[in-house]
């Protein structure tokens, strides 16, 4: 009985740690939530309050009267969306080389692609940058998406994951006579499904989250995303705590919701990350 | 036919052409985007850093010139001091709390684990700028949420962005609280992975929880751990977005990391040569770290 008692008051104890670490990691989004529906002068109340005394859009309709949030929205839509499926596509055309063919000098340019993986964004960004200001790309899309289009990354996770295709499924193809759009759609492809959704979606998500670049490309309003936008609007309605929050929220929950829809890719992303070692 | 598909799959129907060029072709599409947007701008930062370049006037030659003006400039040192300072404090901060939380993970009659690392994993997928702005809030010395709780446990109000001697510390909390969910859930997989014989075994000899975590789990984790602190390393080098939101490398200089310092003199002086020349260094440190850790870590995983 005794060790019953010590095996329970354990257990609780871990439920009770696991718990608080939780709130502590979701307490800034609720809070951000509930902060976002105050009116601005009950944000500088003290005690803070946890629900508003009035439940208030001002803060929403402050962001749509500043920034134009459709149009935010969409500039991260259209990025996030061309370079996911424009890079994953792309690399699978490269990995599909890689894997599947011998050529002259295949070591040496999968090496390069090894190597290009190891020099961060930060080294070249700069003559990247101006080079981009002589072509008249500077607050474009395509300057913006055009450099995001060919990953390393995505390139080396799909070489070594086609490499594991039983190569029995491409011979057979082959003795048939199939051209390589069929070998490469209607066989390659579908054996790469788990890793190709998997990379649109990371690469979807670190694309809509994305900072530096789309701050050092993108000038006007018009064109900003959002990251780009909250930072931009911080710097001028900072103390506006209920604006600011509310416009994060309207960032966030999308966010939050992609995430919960693609849970399992997600986790199973970070455990992918784990097992290779 | 050295290039036949799959290496060993019969001749080809398609003409022998076709056939060589086929890989290449395939090819042409990532490679002539990574010459141009990554290869040929790196050959230019390579070259550039060795230039006084305003973009008005032509790049003029000056050799080493601007790395003596970094070393020389008590700005760029203080960066790589807040950067090195950031790196020693978020690493630990954001590896260590995830290994014991990952073993609890573990525990087989934990329910609702699903919801817990769903939890744990929301404030890795949020965007830096939307999770600073919003802690930005929470750390304002006063109308935040974090000085009222802490004023309720009867601490005085600290200045967590204004004060210089604090801000690195605040910026280094937040990187952590936003790190420790991946954390947790790459050392929950690895955990999981180990085969379950291993505890047995040590149930039968006696061994307590404790020492199985300790003289089990930690020694077949080391290869995930010194992955998992190689990466974070690494991120934490990267630091620029937590930094811009939170506090603009403010007050005064008291949070330049190395990242903001190459985007003030790139991107706001236009001293590109010397902006370049800076984001060297950044990767030389780097690539030194990474090189040092490996061989360290190595070590101590080949011995354990």
């Amino acid at each position: 009985m005794k060790g019953d008692l010590k095996k329970y008051l354990i257990r609780a104890l871990v439920y009770i740690i696991l718990s608080a670490n939780g709130v502590l990691m979701i307490l800034p989004f609720v809070w951000m939530v509930v902060s976002s529906f105050k009116k601005s002068s009950e944000i500088y109340v003290f005690p803070p309050t946890f629900i508003p005394k009035r439940i208030t859009l001002e803060g929403y309709i402050t962001v749509f009267q500043l920034v134009d949030v459709v149009r935010i929205f969409l500039n991260t839509f259209i990025y996030a969306t061309s370079v996911a499926l424009g890079s994953t596509f792309i690399a699978a055309l490269a990995a599909f080389s890689f894997a599947f063919f011998k050529f002259k000098g295949q070591r040496l340019l999968f090496s390069l692609i090894i190597s290009l993986m190891a020099v961060p964004f930060f080294v070249y960004v700069i003559p990247l940058y101006v080079m981009l200001v002589r072509w008249h790309l500077v607050n474009t899309y395509l300057g913006l998406i055009l450099p995001g289009l060919a990953s390393p990354f995505s390139i080396f996770m799909l070489t070594q994951y086609m490499k594991t295709m039983p190569l029995e499924y491409i011979d057979a193809a082959r003795l048939d006579g199939a051209p390589y759009s069929v070998i490469y759609f209607r066989i390659v492809l579908p054996y790469c499904k788990p890793i190709f959704i998997m990379l649109i979606v990371l690469t979807f998500l670190s694309a809509w989250t994305d900072f530096f670049w789309p701050l050092i490309i993108l000038r006007t309003p018009e064109m900003q995303t959002l990251p780009v936008a909250i930072a931009n609007l911080a710097g001028q309605y900072l103390h506006y705590w209920n604006v600011m929050m509310a416009f994060t929220t309207m960032a966030i929950i999308p966010v939050i919701v992609f995430f919960i829809v693609f849970r399992k890719i997600f986790l199973e992303s970070a455990k992918v990350m784990g097992r290779l070692i | 036919m050295s290039h036949v598909i799959a290496g060993r799959g019969k001749p080809s129907r398609l003409s022998r052409l076709s056939e060589s060029i086929a890989p290449y072709l395939f090819l042409t599409p990532a490679f002539s985007l990574l010459l141009i947007f990554t290869i040929i701008p790196i050959i230019n930062a390579a070259r550039l850093m060795f230039y006084e370049w305003n973009l008005v006037s032509p790049p003029k030659f000056i050799g080493l010139g601007n790395f003596v003006r970094l070393f020389h400039d008590d700005v760029f040192l203080k960066s790589i001091y807040n950067t090195l300072y950031f790196v020693a404090g978020s690493v630990p901060l954001s590896v260590l709390p995830a290994l014991p939380l990952a073993w609890l993970f573990s525990r087989e009659w934990l329910k609702g684990r699903g919801v817990f690392e769903v939890i744990y994993f929301i404030p890795v997928v949020c965007g830096w700028v939307e999770v600073a702005t919003v802690w930005r809030f929470l750390l304002d010395s006063r109308v935040g949420l974090v000085n009222y709780i802490l004023g309720l446990l009867g601490i005085g109000r600290i200045k967590w962005l204004t004060d210089p001697s604090i801000v690195m510390i605040a910026v280094i909390l937040v990187h952590a609280w936003k790190h420790i969910g991946y954390n947790t859930v790459i050392f929950h997989a690895a955990i999981n992975s180990i085969p379950k014989f291993y505890y047995e075994a040590a149930e039968i000899d006696g061994a307590s929880t404790h020492q199985i975590f300790r003289h089990v789990t930690i020694p077949l984790l080391m290869p995930i751990i010194f992955f998992v602190i190689v990466v974070n390393t690494i991120w934490a080098f990267y630091v620029f977005p937590q930094v811009y939101v939170l506090t603009h490398g403010g007050p005064g200089y008291a949070s330049y990391t190395m990242v903001f310092y190459l985007y003030h003199y790139g991107f706001i002086m236009y001293d590109m040569g010397y902006a370049i020349a800076s984001a060297m260094v950044l990767f030389a440190l780097i690539t030194l770290f990474a090189y040092f850790q490996g061989r360290i870590l190595s070590r101590e995983v080949r011995f354990k």
